[in-house]
C-alpha cells in the first residue's frame, strides 16, 4: 500500500529508479535505525500518506501532505530518504 | 545465580576519545572491554545505506529550534572518525587561549599539549600534501582561486588519510579504507582490547562496593559487566543522555554547543568535476576570527539530491540534469547559542534557539559565500532556504534574498556537537572535573567531545584526541 505514496514521490521528482525491493529495504533500514517512538510515528505516517493518496488522488494528497503542519515535516523527510535511496548505488555524479 | 563478569576498565564508545583511551589503558597493561553501540563499518554499503547504517537515527537526530535541523552523529565502530571528512586540525590557537583562561590548570595548559598534538598527527598520518590525492577537484580549485583573487586567506586542509581513491564518499564511510580512522590506528593493533560492537549501553549503576555495573543490549539480549573504572566516550549527545538516564547527573546535556553548516549549490557554465578529487582540499579561513569557514562539500548524486530535496520538483529535475556543472559549497559557523540535549522515549533530541548575533552571523556567512561563488564565476546559486526565492543569478539578487531571510526559512545541518558534559572547576561550572571524572562519582569518567569547554570552530577530531591523550597522562596509570 505504501508503494502508491512512494511512487507518487518518484514520479513527481522525475526519479529514475522505480520503487523496488532495494528502495523499500533502504526505507526500512532508515526506519529501523530510529528509536521506537520515531519508528512508530514514521510507520503511522506512511500508512496515513498511502491512504490519503488512495482516497484523494495524487494532486490533492500531495497538496495536503506538503502543506499541512507536522505532516509536511514527515513528507519532506520521506522525500529526502526516497531520493537518497534512488541514488544509493551512485558513487559519482553524472 | 550467575554474576556479571568483572574487568578492570570498561570504555563505552569507540570514537576518537574512546579508542584512544582504550588503546592507552591496554598499553598500560589494563584489562579493557570496549562497548560500541554501532556495528562494524560496512564498506560495501552504498552512500544512502552507509548514512542510514552508520549514524544515530539514520543521520537525523532532530534539533528542534527556529528551524528543524538534523544532527549527524556516528554510530559505528571507530565513531566519528569513520564518517567525517578525515580533517585533522590542531585546536585553533584562539580557542585554546579562551579555554586556558576559562579553566586554569586544565589539560589545555599542559606543557606537553603541543607535543601530544604532533605525535598524534604523526600516528594518524596527517598531511596537507595534496599531491598524494591529486590537486583537489575543479570546484575546490575555483573556490581557492576566487579567494586568492580577493586576497582572502585560504589554506590546504590537513587530513588523516592514506591512499585516497577520490571516491568522494567520506560521509558514509570510506569504501576503500583510506581514512586513518580511530579503529585503524588505535584498535586494530591491540588484540588485548575486548571489542564488542553492536552493544548499546542502556544504564549504569553504582554498586555498594563503589564499582560500576554496566547494562547493555547485545543482539537483543541484555548483558552486564562490572568495572572499577568506567570511561564514557559515547559522543556529543549520548554521553550526557547516559549520565542523566542513570541518574548520575541532572545537569548533563544542559550546555550543548555545536556548529551549523549551510550549503549553497552553485551552477557553473562548464563541467566542474565536483565528483572527482576529494572533498575539502581547501578551506577559506579569512573570516575564521569571526567564526566562519568556507569550503567545498561531498559531491555524489546522493548528496546532491538530498541537498536539493527542498526545491520545487521542476527545479529539482532541472538541476539533476546538469549535475556535471554543479558544486556543493559549505559555510560553517560557530554560533554562541546554548542548546540542550534531551531524550524522549529513547529518542535523542536537541533543543536550541538563535541569539540575534548568531542569526546575523548565519546571514553574513551566506552573503560572503555567495560573493565568493559569483567571484568564482558561478552563473547561478541555490540558497539553503525552505521558502521564497532560493535561486539567485547574480550577487545583488542573492544579497537581497539573504537580507530578507527569516530564521524559520533556513535549512542547515550540524555534524559537530560539543560541551554537553563540559569540564569545570566545580560541580556548579562543569559536569566533569579537570581529570574528566564526573563530579561526585569516583571511577566514572567522560572523555569525548562532550567535555570540551566550548565549540571549537573547526572539525574537532584532533582536539578530542589531544584532550584524551592529555587526560590519560593526568591519570598517571
Amino acid at each position: 500500500m505504501k508503494t502508491a505514496y512512494l511512487r507518487l514521490i518518484t514520479s513527481n521528482y522525475g526519479l529514475q529508479r522505480a520503487i523496488d525491493q532495494t528502495t523499500l529495504k533502504l526505507l526500512d533500514l532508515f526506519v529501523l535505525n530510529n528509536s521506537f517512538i520515531v519508528r512508530l510515528a514514521l510507520k503511522m505516517y506512511l500508512i496515513f500518506a498511502a491512504a490519503t493518496v488512495l482516497l484523494l488522488g495524487d494532486k490533492l494528497s500531495l497538496k495536503l501532505l506538503s502543506k499541512a503542519p507536522v505532516l509536511n515535516s514527515f513528507h519532506n523527510l520521506i522525500i529526502t530518504v526516497v531520493m537518497m535511496a534512488n541514488y544509493n548505488a551512485d558513487s559519482s555524479a553524472g | 545465580m550467575q554474576t556479571a563478569p568483572q574487568v578492570e576498565c570498561v570504555v563505552v564508545g569507540s570514537g576518537p576519545g574512546g579508542s584512544l583511551i582504550a588503546n592507552r589503558l591496554a598499553k598500560a597493561g589494563k584489562e579493557v572491554t570496549l562497548l560500541e553501540a554501532g556495528p562494524e563499518m560496512d564498506r560495501g554499503a552504498g552512500v544512502a545505506e552507509g548514512l542510514f547504517k552508520h549514524y544515530w537515527s539514520g543521520g537525523v537526530v532532530p534539533m528542534l529550534g527556529p528551524f528543524l535541523m538534523p544532527f549527524g552523529q556516528a554510530k559505528v565502530l571507530g565513531g566519528g572518525t569513520q564518517i567525517n571528512g578525515a580533517l585533522y586540525w590542531p585546536t585553533p590557537k584562539k580557542v585554546l587561549a579562551e579555554w586556558r583562561e576559562l579553566i586554569p590548570g586544565s589539560v589545555y595548559e599542559s606543557s606537553t599539549w603541543d607535543a601530544s598534538e604532533a605525535v598524534l598527527a604523526s600516528e594518524f598520518s596527517v598531511s596537507s600534501d595534496h599531491q598524494s590525492y591529486g590537486l583537489g577537484n575543479t570546484a575546490s580549485r575555483l573556490l581557492r582561486k576566487a579567494a586568492q583573487e580577493k586576497s582572502w586567506q585560504v589554506v590546504q586542509v590537513p587530513r588523516a588519510i592514506k591512499g585516497c581513491q577520490n571516491l568522494n564518499r567520506c560521509a558514509s564511510g570510506c569504501p576503500v579504507g583510506a581514512k586513518m580512522t580511530a579503529e585503524k590506528v588505535m584498535l586494530k593493533e591491540h588484540v588485548g582490547i575486548d571489542i564488542r560492537s553492536s552493544s548499546q549501553v542502556t544504564v549504569i549503576e553504582k554498586l555498594v562496593s563503589g564499582k560500576w555495573k554496566i547494562k547493555y543490549r547485545h543482539q537483543n539480549k541484555m548483558e552486564e559487566v562490572i568495572s572499577s573504572r568506567l570511561v564514557i566516550c559515547a559522543g556529543a549527545t549520548e554521553s550526557s543522555n547516559l549520565l542523566r538516564k542513570s541518574a548520575l547527573s541532572k545537569r548533563a546535556g544542559y550546555f550543548f554547543q555545536f556548529h551549523i553548516n549551510f550549503k549553497i549549490i552553485a551552477k557553473f557554465e562548464n563541467n566542474v568535476d565536483a565528483n572527482f578529487g576529494t572533498i575539502l582540499t581547501d578551506q577559506v579561513q579569512e573570516f575564521m576570527s569571526e567564526s566562519m569557514l568556507f569550503m567545498t562539500s561531498n559531491f555524489t548524486n546522493t548528496y546532491l539530491a538530498s541537498s536539493l530535496s527542498h526545491l520545487h520538483p521542476e527545479d529539482f529535475k532541472s538541476y539533476m540534469r546538469e549535475v556535471q556543472n554543479l558544486g556543493i559549497f559549505t559555510v560553517m559557523i560557530r554560533p554562541e547559542v546554548n542548546a540542550k540535549v534531551g531524550s524522549l522515549f529513547g529518542q535523542t533530541y536537541v533543543s536550541w534557539g538563535w541569539d540575534a548575533r548568531s542569526f546575523l552571523l548565519a546571514k553574513r556567512g551566506l552573503a560572503l559565500l555567495a560573493e565568493l561563488l559569483f567571484a568564482a564565476k558561478a552563473t547561478e546559486i541555490v540558497l539553503p532556504l525552505k521558502a521564497g526565492q532560493y535561486k539567485a543569478r547574480n550577487l545583488r539578487e542573492a544579497l537581497g534574498t539573504i537580507e530578507s531571510i527569516r530564521p524559520e526559512h533556513l535549512i542547515g545541518v550540524s555534524v559537530h556537537g560539543m560541551s554537553a558534559c563540559k569540564m569545570g572547576h566545580s560541580r556548579d561550572t562543569g559536569i566533569v572535573d579537570l581529570d574528566a571524572q564526573v563530579w561526585g562519582h569516583k571511577g566514572l569518567y567522560v572523555v569525548d567531545s562532550s567535555i570540551l569547554p566550548s565549540n571549537t570552530g573547526e572539525s574537532p577530531q584532533g582536539t578530542i584526541l589531544s584532550t584524551a591523550e592529555e587526560i590519560f597522562r593526568r591519570w598517571n596509570i
